[in-house]
């Protein structure tokens, strides 16, 4: 996602801080405004569309019962993506057996029940905009193939942006283990792109 | 640097995680050698495909999921999102025209013509306003019903616009409050003790310029204290520009605590940026995020460290000779493995 700027987290701050006097109307403010990269972050770590809708639901319910323990330290994006990570972690620890079955790609969806999304900007020929769909399809396909530690590591690096740093922080393990870990998540997906 | 090494450091390179004399050595191997240029295209491109894979949008229901189950909750009082309540307040006045009509209609039998759009899921917000509207004419209701859309477009404008000035009043207020509120001394990213502090703060540059960091200045005479710019690359790195400098902040602080070279004064412990009196007095009440973002506003780009006198009693710093093993575990390269097949 977009990095935020100095005052969106200016705002969030204030948001924030109304919840904390209970001001449920300043949560929602704040779920209409992370919504969208949240899901999508969530949906490209779990690969399935029902799954990712009700872990999205979790995720900010727990950020809402919790809003008392955000120091502030990171961006209140950070902060529920973190949870998100955790919380799509232990979903896969209890419900292994589901991950892979029931993915939809998205480049390719509508016929199996998950809305069309919009499209990235194609060229202006069908046939290009066809074919763009198709490598969509694949990579997308490759990266939901991919063992849930290593396609964590690539949606946090190349999709959410964050650094070695944080992702270390966020999956509390070294930075040498985010380095070789995401290296050989994108050797994987060569292999399978190739 | 031969080609294996290459290889190694191509893909820090392309995710901005190159020390920048790294990136100089990588930067003329590539320019000679095509296998090397063609590894770091073909890394490139599959970096483009993931980043340019289609965004998946939230369903619709979502907030209104989330909503339910905030005001769900056991222990709440709590309403529902207002932003989702506009379009219901809309909704409720076209039930009331609907109501009022179908009443004209049906005056002279006298059914009970509520019924049949009692239940519709418009009237659960409606129903009150049914009893005192039974009377009410089509023409009336049509005009409650343009007052109705007219205070909602009013209400989404200044939600839109957002009272940006309230916002921003408000936002500085809890600026100004936390600013008065904070002690005189300044708040440290991290506090090093020494036997020399200003020898101290002439290594602590020099480690940080290795790292791409631009140093801004340095005092040494009643305090110690190193300030650095996060925001600006110094020339020849690859860092993004964009980026908020409190992560940048935090990966800094965590090289220079695991490079083993310099010592966190107690009783900060390893791994946490350390806390001055100063932080630890705004834990109190709301003063610390808000404090945090205002001075984010201003300090988003500045690292500050403070190095104070080591204690007589305590044992010196490790060895200098300790510290090229921690810096190469620092900048660890990833070994190149089989990947593993499912």
């Amino acid at each position: 996602m977009e990095r935020r700027s100095v005052n969106d987290a200016l705002d969030d701050v204030v948001l924030i801080q109304r919840c904390r006097r209970g001001d449920t109307d300043a949560f929602g403010a704040l779920v209409e405004r992370y919504q969208d990269d949240l899901f999508n972050g969530i949906y490209r770590m779990v690969g399935n569309y029902q799954d990712s809708a009700d872990i999205a639901q979790d995720v900010f319910l727990k950020a809402y019962q919790a809003i008392d323990s955000f120091r502030g330290r990171a961006s209140f994006y950070t902060w529920i993506y973190r949870i998100a990570v955790n919380t799509c972690i232990s979903r896969h620890r209890s419900l292994a057996a589901r991950k892979a079955n029931l993915h939809v790609p998205l480049a390719t969806a509508g016929e199996d029940g998950a809305p069309d999304c919009d499209p990235p900007a194609p060229g202006p020929q069908p046939h290009q905009e066809a074919e763009n769909r198709e490598e969509y399809a694949r990579a997308e396909e490759a990266l939901a193939k991919l063992p849930e530690d290593y396609r964590i590591v690539v949606v946090l690096r190349d999709i959410e942006g964050y650094n070695y740093a944080e992702m270390a922080a966020m999956l509390d393990c070294s930075q040498g283990t985010i380095k070789s870990r995401l290296y050989r998540a994108r050797e994987m997906l060569r292999a399978m792109l190739a | 640097m031969n080609c294996d090494d290459a290889k190694q450091l191509i893909m820090a390179y392309l995710d901005g995680e190159l020390p920048s004399e790294e990136v100089s050595r990588l930067k003329e191997h590539l320019a000679a050698c095509t296998a090397c240029g063609r590894e770091l295209a073909e890394q490139q491109r599959l970096i483009g495909a993931i980043k340019a894979l289609p965004r998946a949008p939230a369903p619709e229901s979502l907030a209104r999921n989330i909503s339910a189950a905030i005001v769900a909750r056991p222990s709440g009082t709590a309403r529902g999102f207002a932003w989702l309540k506009r379009y219901g307040a809309l909704a409720a006045s076209l039930a009331i025209a609907m109501v009022a009509a179908v009443l004209i209609a049906k005056s002279h039998k006298g059914a009970d013509a509520t019924r049949q759009t009692k239940d519709a899921p418009e009237n659960v917000i409606a129903r009150k306003e049914e009893q005192a509207d039974l009377a009410m004419t089509f023409e009336e209701a049509e005009e409650k019903l343009a007052e109705a859309k007219a205070a909602d477009e009013a209400e989404t404008r200044a939600a839109a616009g957002e009272d940006i000035t309230k916002k921003k009043l408000a936002s500085r207020a809890l600026e100004a409050d936390a600013i008065a509120q904070a002690p005189a001394r300044p708040v440290f990213d991290l506090v090093i003790e020494a036997d020399s502090p200003s020898k101290c703060l002439d290594d602590l540059a020099e480690f940080l310029r290795g790292r791409g960091v631009n140093i801004v200045g340095k005092i040494s005479s009643r305090r110690s204290v190193l300030f650095a710019d996060l925001s600006r690359p110094s020339v020849g790195t690859e860092y993004e520009t964009e980026r908020f400098a409190a992560d940048r902040r935090t990966d800094i602080i965590d090289q220079i605590v695991q490079s083993g070279k310099f010592r966190l004064a107690k009783p900060h412990k390893r791994g946490r940026p350390g806390e001055a009196a100063s932080r630890a007095q705004l834990e109190q009440g709301d003063a610390l995020p808000a404090l945090e973002a205002a001075q984010e506003a201003t300090r988003r780009s500045t690292l500050a460290i403070l190095v104070v006198n080591r204690p007589a009693a305590e044992p010196p710093v490790a060895a200098e000779a300790d510290a090229p093993a921690a810096e190469a575990a620092d900048r660890g390269i990833p070994e190149p493995t089989q990947p593993d097949t499912q």
